[in-house]
């Protein structure tokens, strides 16, 4: 009797604690993975479109240890600007690999039609080392027709004062590869076989694409097998011997994470990150100008410093008002190419009951040019060291403007959309503009329309 | 590196002497997701390829991820 009843103690026990172990599995199971999902559309007025679809799933291991995978896809085509000043003669260009050319017509700015893919992928395992440090492990890799990327990644966390500060620790090395169909041009040499012609720029290979960038815009539009051919022996896809050339990055950051009060949260970070290899972008020229006239002579190829130090400082602050919340962030960065640049970023979220919020963002950003920037380079005089017409590298003023609006789910899912406006503007009439550069928009500046729907859940 | 010593110094201070002795059980506001310092990290992911690309700086809330030629 005894024994019977010692037996349905342990039973009964034995059923609890499979009930409770069966409870916690399922508890478990139902936050196993978090599902981020979105969708990019970004759109340059009369240049780049890219659409990029990104899934991210979170798996949680058990032990607050996870493992994180994502996989993006980018599919870029437009026209990008070759470095090349717009004058006022149609001119032509030859691709690195000299097999192929394409024209733009007089009074545009000169731009190269191109269409990549890219497919992207990272791992990032998650894992606490003790009760106060986490450690996360990342991998990554990236391939379009011309480049390759690889990365891997460490960060540790250490919580420190009762969690109320985090000590943040990473460091990433990247080996990234451009491979070019043909040869990649020996930087600040001239380009073979180019020539400004007088005309319209319409010739049988014309591949440019300047839609309503320019009077003559109309005159410019190809057939897209044209294009394809044109790009081709650019080199984006081509065949062919393929020329390539590698570029290392490594990145070292440093930061604090502080809980200030039950409704502040901020965060200090500084990074510091050297590239060295091949820098230069082996698509863009300059042009060289008659030091009179400031018509166009020829070209030469760009050609960049073969390391880069990078150093920037970023605050960040969160701050909860009694139902909103603002996000308030600043970076210091600069650089030895001389750049120097100061970025503010502001969004406010507005709840608007219901799950929905509105969240205003701004952003500004303002740079230096780099010491090498050049709009064009002056025939006859000595050639600098390096030089480049890369509009990302002049003096510049990027402003974003728009905004979210999301809905949360009582299920833990949030949909959300967002839509910006992008605006960049630089010093289009330089005073050091020669002749007819000076009636020409030498920095002819950027809009875009930034799109995005995001949806995220746990299941 | 002096910028290193200063944020070394700066991260012992206000280890020693947070502003506010925020309990675990008070820390209802901070765990919301829109109280993260990346609340939408998707957007986060977004942002950083566009102005990488687009922008001569980069960088600066945190290391890793994939390379691109964009830049």
């Amino acid at each position: 009797m005894q024994l019977k009843k010692a037996n349905s103690i342990r039973d009964a026990l034995a059923t609890a604690t499979c009930s409770l172990l069966a409870a916690t599995a399922q508890q478990a199971k139902a936050e196993d993975w978090k599902i981020d999902s979105g969708l990019l559309s970004y759109s340059e007025k009369d240049r780049i479109s890219v659409l990029e679809p990104v899934i991210n799933g979170k798996l949680s291991l058990g032990d607050d240890a996870y493992l994180n995978l994502k996989f993006a896809y980018d599919t870029m085509s437009g026209a990008s600007p070759n470095g090349a000043s717009a004058t006022d003669k149609a001119q032509t260009f030859s691709s690195p690999s000299g097999r192929g050319s394409y024209s733009v017509p007089a009074n545009t700015l000169p731009t190269r039609a191109f269409s990549d893919q890219r497919v992207a992928g990272s791992v990032d395992w998650e894992k606490p080392l003790t009760r106060t440090l986490r450690s996360t492990l990342g991998a990554s890799a990236s391939t379009e027709n011309d480049y390759s990327s690889l990365g891997i990644s460490t960060n540790f966390a250490w919580d420190l004062n009762r969690k109320l500060t985090t000590l943040n620790l990473g460091v990433a090395l990247n080996a990234d590869q451009i491979a070019v169909h043909g040869t990649i041009p020996t930087g600040m040499t001239a380009t073979a076989g180019l020539a400004t012609t007088a005309g319209t720029g319409n010739t049988a290979q014309a591949a440019t694409v300047t839609k309503a960038s320019g009077p003559a815009s109309s005159s410019s539009s190809q057939s897209s097998s044209s294009n394809r051919t044109q790009e081709n022996e650019v080199g984006e896809g081509g065949e062919g011997p393929v020329d390539t050339r590698n570029k290392n990055t490594s990145d070292l950051m440093f930061g604090v994470t502080q809980v200030l009060s039950r409704r502040l949260l901020t965060q200090l970070n500084y990074s510091y990150g050297q590239s060295s290899g091949y820098l230069t972008d082996p698509y863009k020229v300059l042009s060289v100008v008659d030091p009179l006239s400031g018509e166009t002579t020829g070209y030469r190829y760009e050609k960049r410093p073969e390391t880069r130090t990078r150093q920037s400082l970023y605050w960040k602050g969160v701050l909860h008002l009694p139902q909103d919340v603002l996000h308030l962030s600043y970076r210091y960065y600069w650089d030895d190419w001389g750049i120097v640049s100061h970025t503010m970023d502001l969004s406010y979220r507005f709840e608007l009951g219901g799950g929905f919020y509105l969240a205003p963002h701004l952003r500004r950003d303002t740079q230096t040019a780099a010491d090498f920037y050049r709009h064009s380079l002056v025939d006859g005089s000595t050639m600098p060291q390096y030089a480049s017409a890369d509009y990302r590298l002049a003096a510049m003023q990027s402003n974003t403007y728009g905004f979210r609006l999301g809905l949360v789910m009582n299920n833990d899912s949030e949909l959300g959309l967002r839509a910006e406006y992008m605006q960049q503007t630089g010093d289009s009439h330089p005073a050091d503009a020669i002749g007819v550069q000076r009636s020409q928009d030498l920095y002819p500046g950027l809009q875009a329309y930034i799109f995005s729907l995001t949806y995220s859940t746990k299941f | 590196m002096r910028s290193l010593i200063f944020l070394s110094a700066l991260a012992a201070a206000l280890a020693g002497c947070a502003l506010e002795n925020v309990q675990p059980w008070d820390r209802d506001l901070l765990a919301e997701q829109k109280m993260q310092l990346a609340p939408v990290p998707m957007d986060g992911f977004f942002n950083e390829h566009i102005y990488f690309s687009k922008e001569a700086a980069s960088g600066g809330e945190g290391v890793g991820g994939g390379g691109c030629g964009c830049n």
